[in-house]
C-alpha cells in the first residue's frame, strides 16, 4: 500500500511540472507585451519599462519561467500587480470562503443525490424513477447562473428579500453568513447532484444484481438492510470519483456564482485578477487551483484503497 | 480504468454489428421517445439558426425607441429590452453563436482527441506516457477556469473561444479514444490482420477507427452541451463574444440584468433557450449511449 502511495506521488510530479508550464504559458498568451497591455494606451515608455523590469520580461522566456518556479518553490511567489500584496496571502485569505461554499454545496448535493439515486434504482422503471431521472437531466442542463438570477429576481419581487451583500465569516456572524451562502450552495448543490444521482442510480442497479445481494436477501435480511448496508456502500465507490471531480471544480472557485452573490472567494479573486490584468495574482491562482485539484484527485484515489480491500495488496 | 474499458468493449462490439443497426434504431426510437424529441428539437434549433434572417421579425440590432421594455405581445413575441430591441429576433440570432460555439470546438477536439487517443492507445510505451501526461496536466485545471483565463487574455473573440474550448475538451475525448483503441487492438481480428501482413496504417484505418467511433461520438455529443454552457457563462461574465452581437449569455448580462425585476421576460427566455438546447444535446448523448449499448439489444424487441 505504501508502495502504491509512493508510486502515485511520483507519477504526479511530472504532471505538476507540466501544470506550472501550462499556467506560465497561458498567461503569456496575451498578444503583445504584457507590460504595455496592462498599462494601456496612456502609459509612458518609462512606466512600461519599469513594469517590464518588475515582471522580469527582459530575460529570456525560460529564465523567466525558472525564476518564477524558483520563487514558488521558495514560498515567495511575488506580489500582486494591482495592490502589491503578496499573492499567496491574498489567495489564502479567500480560501476559507471557497472551502465553506464547497462543503455546503457537497452536503446539499449528497442530501439530494443519495436518497433519490437509491430510490430511483430500487424502484427502477416506475413513475418515481422517471421523475427522478428528469430532475437529474434538468440539473445538468439548466445553467446555475440563470437559476441564481431567477431566484434573486423573484425573491426580490415577491418577498422583497435579497441575500446580504457583504461577507462575514460563519464564526463571527453565523446567521448572516448562512443567508449569503444558502442560495448559492442550494443552486450549485442541485447542479452537482444531477451527475451524482445518475452515477449512484446506475451503480446501484449494477450492484443489486450481484450474487452477494441475493445471498444477503436469501439469508433473510430485511430489504432495507440489504439496500443500505450491502448495496449502497458499494455503489458509493464510483460516486466518490464524481464527488472528487466536482469538488475540484468548486475549489477553482464557483467563479460565476461567487460573482453573482458577491462572495469573496478564490473564484472572485481570480475573476478580479482577470479583469484587472493582475498577471502575477492570476498566474499564482491558476497554478494553485490546479495543485489543489491534483491533491483532491490523489485523496480520491487513496480513498479507493480504503473502500476496496482488493486494491490494498 | 477497467470498468469503463469493459463498457467500451461492449460499445465497440455493438457498433461493429452493423447489420442489426436499422431495426435497433427503430426499437430505440420506440423505447426512448425522449431521444426522438431531443433530435427533433435539435433539427428545429439548427433550422432556426440557419434561417434566422428569414424568421426574425426585426433586425436584432434595430432600436424601437417608442417600444422600450415591452412585455411579450403580438408584435414583439418575447418582449423588448431597454433599447426597444426585439428579444425574439435577438434570441434567434443568438442561437447561431451558441450552436456554432457548441459544435465547432467539439468537432475540432473530436479530431484531435480522437487521433491522439488512437496513437496513444495503439502504440503505447513512451508515446502513450507523454501524450497522457499532457492530458493529465490540462485536466488538472477546472475547465471553465482555463477557458476564462485564456480567452480573456487572448481577447474575447468567437475564434479564440472556439480554440480554447477545443483545447479543454481534447483530454476527455482522448481518454475515451485511447481506452477504446486498447480494447479493439487486443481483438483477435487485429492479430489476424497483422498475421496476413497488414501495415499499422491499414490496421488503424480499417480495423480500429471504425470501431472506436461509437464511444467517441457518445462523449462528443454530451460535450457539446458543456461547451454551450461554458460560452453562456463567459458571455454572462462579459468575457465572451462582445455586445451588441446577441448571444444567449449576453442577453442575461450587462444592462439587461439591472432590469430583470421590472422586465422578468428578459431573464426568462434566453435562459430557457440555453437550457432546452443543452438538454437536447445531453439527451441525444444518452440516447446514443443506449443505442450503442449491447445490453439493450435483446430487450423490448
Amino acid at each position: 500500500m505504501i508502495r502504491y502511495v509512493v508510486v502515485r506521488l511520483m507519477a504526479s510530479l511530472p504532471v505538476l511540472l507540466l501544470v506550472t508550464v501550462l499556467a506560465f504559458v497561458a498567461i503569456r498568451i496575451v498578444p503583445g507585451d504584457l507590460a504595455s497591455v496592462r498599462l494601456g494606451e496612456g502609459a509612458t515608455p518609462q512606466d512600461v519599462e519599469a513594469l517590464r523590469e518588475q515582471l522580469g520580461l527582459d530575460a529570456p522566456i525560460y529564465e523567466q519561467y525558472l525564476d518564477w518556479l524558483g520563487g514558488l518553490a521558495r514560498g515567495d511567489p511575488g506580489v500582486s500587480l494591482q495592490n502589491s500584496l503578496p499573492v499567496g496571502e491574498q489567495f489564502r485569505k479567500r480560501l476559507p470562503v471557497t472551502i465553506e461554499l464547497a462543503i455546503l454545496t457537497t452536503m446539499v448535493s449528497l442530501v439530494i443525490a443519495v436518497p433519490l439515486g437509491v430510490v430511483s434504482a430500487v424502484r427502477s422503471g416506475t413513475m418515481l424513477d422517471q421523475i427522478v431521472r428528469v430532475v437529474a437531466v434538468l440539473g445538468q442542463a439548466v445553467p446555475s447562473f440563470w437559476l441564481a438570477i431567477l431566484a434573486l429576481t423573484f425573491l426580490s419581487i415577491y418577498w422583497h428579500w435579497a441575500p446580504p451583500f457583504t461577507y462575514r465569516s460563519p464564526w463571527e456572524a453565523p446567521w448572516h453568513n448562512l443567508q449569503q451562502l444558502l442560495l448559492p450552495s442550494l443552486i450549485l448543490g442541485y447542479a452537482q447532484s444531477a451527475l451524482l444521482m445518475r452515477t449512484i442510480r446506475s451503480a446501484m442497479i449494477e450492484v443489486l444484481t450481484q450474487d452477494y445481494i441475493r445471498t444477503a436477501t436469501a439469508k433473510g435480511l430485511r430489504g432495507r438492510t440489504v439496500v443500505l448496508r450491502h448495496a449502497l456502500r458499494n455503489a458509493l465507490i464510483p460516486a466518490t470519483t464524481v464527488i472528487g471531480i466536482q469538488t475540484t471544480t468548486l475549489m477553482g472557485g464557483a467563479i460565476v456564482l461567487e460573482q453573482i452573490f458577491s462572495l469573496p472567494g478564490v473564484g472572485k479573486l481570480t475573476l478580479d485578477a482577470i479583469v484587472n490584468r493582475d498577471y502575477t495574482q492570476l498566474q499564482f491562482n491558476v497554478v494553485f487551483i490546479a495543485v489543489i485539484a491534483m491533491a483532491i484527485n490523489l485523496i480520491v484515489d487513496l480513498s479507493y484503497l480504503y473502500s476496496d480491500p482488493r486494491l490494498r495488496r | 480504468m477497467s470498468a469503463p474499458a469493459g463498457e467500451l468493449h461492449e460499445l465497440q462490439r455493438a457498433a461493429s454489428t452493423r447489420r442489426a443497426f436499422g431495426p435497433r434504431v427503430r426499437r430505440v426510437a420506440r423505447r426512448s421517445p425522449l431521444g426522438v424529441a431531443a433530435l427533433l428539437i435539435l433539427v428545429f434549433l439548427f433550422a432556426a439558426a440557419v434561417f434566422a434572417p428569414q424568421l426574425a421579425r426585426y433586425d436584432p440590432l434595430e432600436l424601437h425607441r417608442i417600444d422600450r421594455l415591452q412585455s411579450p405581445n403580438g408584435r414583439y413575441w418575447l418582449g423588448t429590452d431597454s433599447f426597444g430591441r426585439d428579444q425574439f429576433s435577438r434570441i434567434l440570432y443568438g442561437s447561431r453563436v451558441s450552436l456554432w460555439i457548441g459544435v465547432a470546438p467539439i468537432a475540432m477536439s473530436t479530431v484531435i482527441g480522437g487521433v491522439s487517443g488512437l496513437v496513444s492507445g495503439f502504440f503505447g510505451g513512451w508515446v502513450d506516457t507523454c501524450i497522457q501526461r499532457v492530458m493529465d496536466a490540462v485536466m488538472a485545471f477546472p475547465a471553465l477556469l482555463l477557458v476564462l483565463v485564456i480567452v480573456s487574455l487572448m481577447g474575447a473573440s468567437e475564434r479564440n473561444i472556439i480554440l480554447v474550448l477545443a483545447l479543454v475538451t481534447v483530454p476527455a475525448i482522448s481518454r475515451v479514444a485511447r481506452g477504446a483503441t486498447m480494447v479493439v487492438a487486443a481483438q483477435a481480428y487485429v492479430d489476424s490482420a497483422r498475421a496476413v501482413g497488414a501495415s499499422n496504417a491499414r490496421i488503424l484505418v480499417f480495423h480500429i477507427v471504425p470501431n472506436i467511433f461509437a464511444p467517441v461520438l457518445v462523449v462528443a455529443a454530451s460535450l457539446v452541451g458543456t461547451a454551450i454552457l461554458a460560452e453562456a457563462s463567459l458571455s454572462f461574465l462579459g468575457l465572451g463574444v462582445q455586445p451588441p452581437e446577441p448571444t444567449w449569455g449576453n442577453l442575461l448580462s450587462g444592462q439587461n440584468r439591472d432590469l430583470f425585476e421590472v422586465a422578468s421576460w428578459l431573464a426568462i427566455f434566453p435562459g430557457l433557450a440555453i437550457s432546452v438546447t443543452v438538454l437536447a444535446f445531453n439527451l441525444l448523448g444518452d440516447t446514443l449511449r443506449d443505442l450503442l449499448d449491447p445490453r439493450n439489444r435483446g430487450r423490448g424487441a
